[in-house]
């Protein structure tokens, strides 16, 4: 018993001791001190992760999309402050006017000037050395904010929480496993496909679902998009093809001439996903993640289910 | 007023119209940034910006936001637009063409293709690489037009020079499409001109480059009163006008690479500065140079405090603001002018 107690104490006193933080990143070292209460965000999809752990951020950066604030619907019912919103470029000032006690900069594209300018304001996290301004893995986003928090232990959880959800949808989902998946746009006169690496395939791959090895084999310089010829579409003629788009108006992709032709779309089983739930891929954040899988679940079972004439996305 | 130094080799000469204007112009500049220092996002009054500039307040907030955003911000707008005034200056009077501008005639956009070669395909690099660049590439298309275009004919050195803006604009955007979006979007940042992210290591590198180059072009300026009157003139009173317009081409770049350098290409400052200042007075190069300079910098200044108040706290970069007011103020201009005379 006095071991336990001795352990626990000892364990205590070590999430105690997590502060002063130092962090390594491109820019250098971040140190600090103290647990902070008035964080600022200068991440498109930083205020998410931030009310996911219950901190009221005390500065957010608007990233798209016509929500008040830009607040998109997952995230709406846990804002209850009143965050400065940065919007264009970043106004130095404005978050200076916040008067925040670290700034979180791990999916911001932030420059060097950047970083020396906010680092004056309050200590910067930016993103390791090496990695892409916005290639942070969503789990790794979530958990680092969890630490400068504080908070890493209730991070952990909730990326737990959704991975649990993932294994749940697989495991009710049985036919779904070895199916083929394409998650496209069309990008001006080309169409474009998320490869393996990205995010979204890599959620879709816990549901059962892979990515044709012949959207892998088209990339070049872009490890996470490749994009097609609209004459030949062919790569994305895959079990179940999602279209992700920044609004609910589909006619560009309908105008695609060899559209109609591919067996996915003749056999209807294509998803558009909507403003919506690509928005919540997009921010691949703890609160937008559970919420697409939520919304895209009834999307895919509908699309699969044998019957060209049935509906349950975006196009309704 | 007449300044003569060096054995009469540097000798100007100021009206005192002129000083009455130069006067009257830098104490709106000087109001100008004391109206610059007291706006912005974080609020603060008057009394707080005078008792932190002279260190009297100890409040660490109130002092970063003057000594570290708003200050260099403030003068590196008043800067840039001054060496972009005196770039276009020069210009005008070395093609003896009222259309000149560097980023008219592809000086500008060919320091803008090296700066968004730099970011793209050699993202690492820093230091002061970007200047350095950002001078070739200008002094390239500045030699290419000298080179195609022949001296002393000015209507196809401006032609020559509009071709190959086209020219390398479509290059950079090519260059744009190719790289990684990241870097395209830190270049096109940097494409759309502003002075938000200024500091000091810029305003040094500003304020040495325009006060070597107005020592400079005010060397020349005896020079430029023949040259406004003709090659055979000019030649005729002893100018030796080869020698001097390759130094003139040459300055020119320097100062218009220099400026777009630290704050990205700003349209219509050189275009639109030295054509107000013949506006204000009619007068002698010398005066005409420093009017133009104090003009170019109290445009882009305005300019700049627009886009930071109007809509306030989103921020619009200076360089939208100059093309904005610039190119109607521009029209006005040549209307006005043709009505007078």
């Amino acid at each position: 018993m006095r071991i336990l107690l001795t352990l626990t104490t000892l364990l205590l006193a070590g999430f105690a001791q997590a502060f002063p933080l130092t962090i390594e990143h491109k820019f250098g070292t971040t140190v600090i001190e103290e647990q902070p209460e008035r964080v600022a965000t200068v991440d498109y999809n930083g205020v998410d992760n931030l009310l996911a752990l219950d901190v009221q951020p005390v500065a957010i950066r608007y990233w798209y999309g016509d929500n008040e604030r830009g607040i998109w619907p997952w995230a709406q019912p846990h804002l209850t402050g009143t965050p400065e919103v940065l919007k264009g470029d970043l106004n130095y000032e404005q978050i200076a006017a916040a008067n925040p006690d670290v700034i979180l900069a791990i999916w911001s594209g932030i420059t060097q000037d950047d970083y020396e300018k906010l680092s004056k304001i309050a200590p910067v996290v930016a993103v390791p050395e090496g990695m892409g301004d916005y290639a942070m893995p969503w789990h790794q986003q979530a958990l680092t904010v969890g630490r400068v928090l504080g908070k890493e232990t209730q991070a952990q959880a909730l990326v737990d929480s959704i991975r649990t959800q993932l294994a749940d949808i697989a495991a009710k989902h049985p036919q779904w496993q070895g199916k083929t998946v394409a998650i496209a746009n069309r990008w001006q006169d080309a169409v474009g496909a998320y490869t393996s690496n990205d995010i979204r395939p890599l959620l879709m791959a816990e549901l059962g679902f892979k990515t044709p090895q012949v959207i892998d084999d088209a990339i070049e310089a872009n490890e996470f998009w490749v994009t097609f010829s609209m004459e030949d579409l062919s790569p994305i003629d895959t079990d179940l093809l999602m279209w992700v788009t920044s609004s609910n108006d589909f006619s560009n992709i309908m105008d695609i001439p060899a559209r109609p032709y591919l067996n996915v779309v003749s056999e209807g089983r294509e998803v558009f996903l909507g403003t919506d739930v690509t928005g919540a891929f997009s921010f691949a954040s703890l609160l937008s993640l559970p919420y697409a899988f939520e919304q895209m679940v009834p999307m895919i079972e509908t699309a699969l289910d044998g019957n060209p004439d049935t509906l349950a996305d975006a196009r309704q | 007023m007449f300044i003569r130094l060096l054995n009469d080799r540097f000798s100007v000469k100021f009206h005192p119209q002129g000083l009455l204007w130069i006067l009257l112009i830098t104490l709106s500049a000087a109001m100008l940034v004391v109206t610059s220092t007291r706006m912005g996002s974080y609020p603060m009054t008057l009394t707080d910006v005078w008792q932190t500039i002279h260190g009297a307040a100890d409040n660490t907030r109130h002092q970063l936001i003057i000594w570290e955003f708003r200050l260099p911000r403030t003068l590196v707008a008043l800067l840039a637009g001054a060496l972009f005034a005196l770039s276009g200056a020069m210009l005008q009077s070395l093609t003896r063409n009222a259309l000149a501008d560097p980023s008219l005639i592809g000086i500008s956009q060919g320091a803008a293709l090296a700066v968004v070669t730099l970011i793209v395909v050699f993202p690492e690099v820093g230091g002061y690489w970007r200047e350095i660049s950002a001078f070739a590439g200008s002094l390239l298309i500045a030699i290419v037009i000298r080179l195609v275009a022949g001296s002393g004919r000015s209507l196809k050195f401006i032609l020559m020079g509009i071709g190959l803006s086209a020219f390398v604009s479509a290059i950079t955007s090519a260059m744009l499409t190719y790289g990684d979006i990241e870097r395209a979007m830190s270049a096109l940042a940097w494409l759309a001109g502003s002075v938000n992210s200024a500091n000091w290591q810029d305003v040094r590198i500003l304020a040495f480059a325009t006060t070597g180059l107005l020592i400079t072009y005010l060397l020349q300026a005896r020079a430029m009163s023949p040259m406004a009157l003709g090659t055979e003139a000019a030649t005729g009173l002893g100018v030796n006008l080869r020698w001097l317009g390759n130094s003139q081409l040459v300055l020119s770049v320097t100062a218009a690479a220099l400026a777009t350098a630290v704050v990205g290409p700003l349209g219509f400052v050189g275009l639109l500065a030295p054509h107000l200042t013949r506006r204000i007075i009619n007068t002698g190069p010398a005066t005409f140079l420093v009017l133009a300079a104090l003009v170019g910098g109290l445009l882009v200044l305005t300019a700049d405090l627009i886009g930071r108040t109007l809509f306030a706290p989103i921020q619009l970069p200076a360089g939208l603001l100059t093309s904005m007011i610039g190119a109607p103020v521009f029209i006005w201009l040549m209307l006005h002018q043709r009505t007078q005379t």
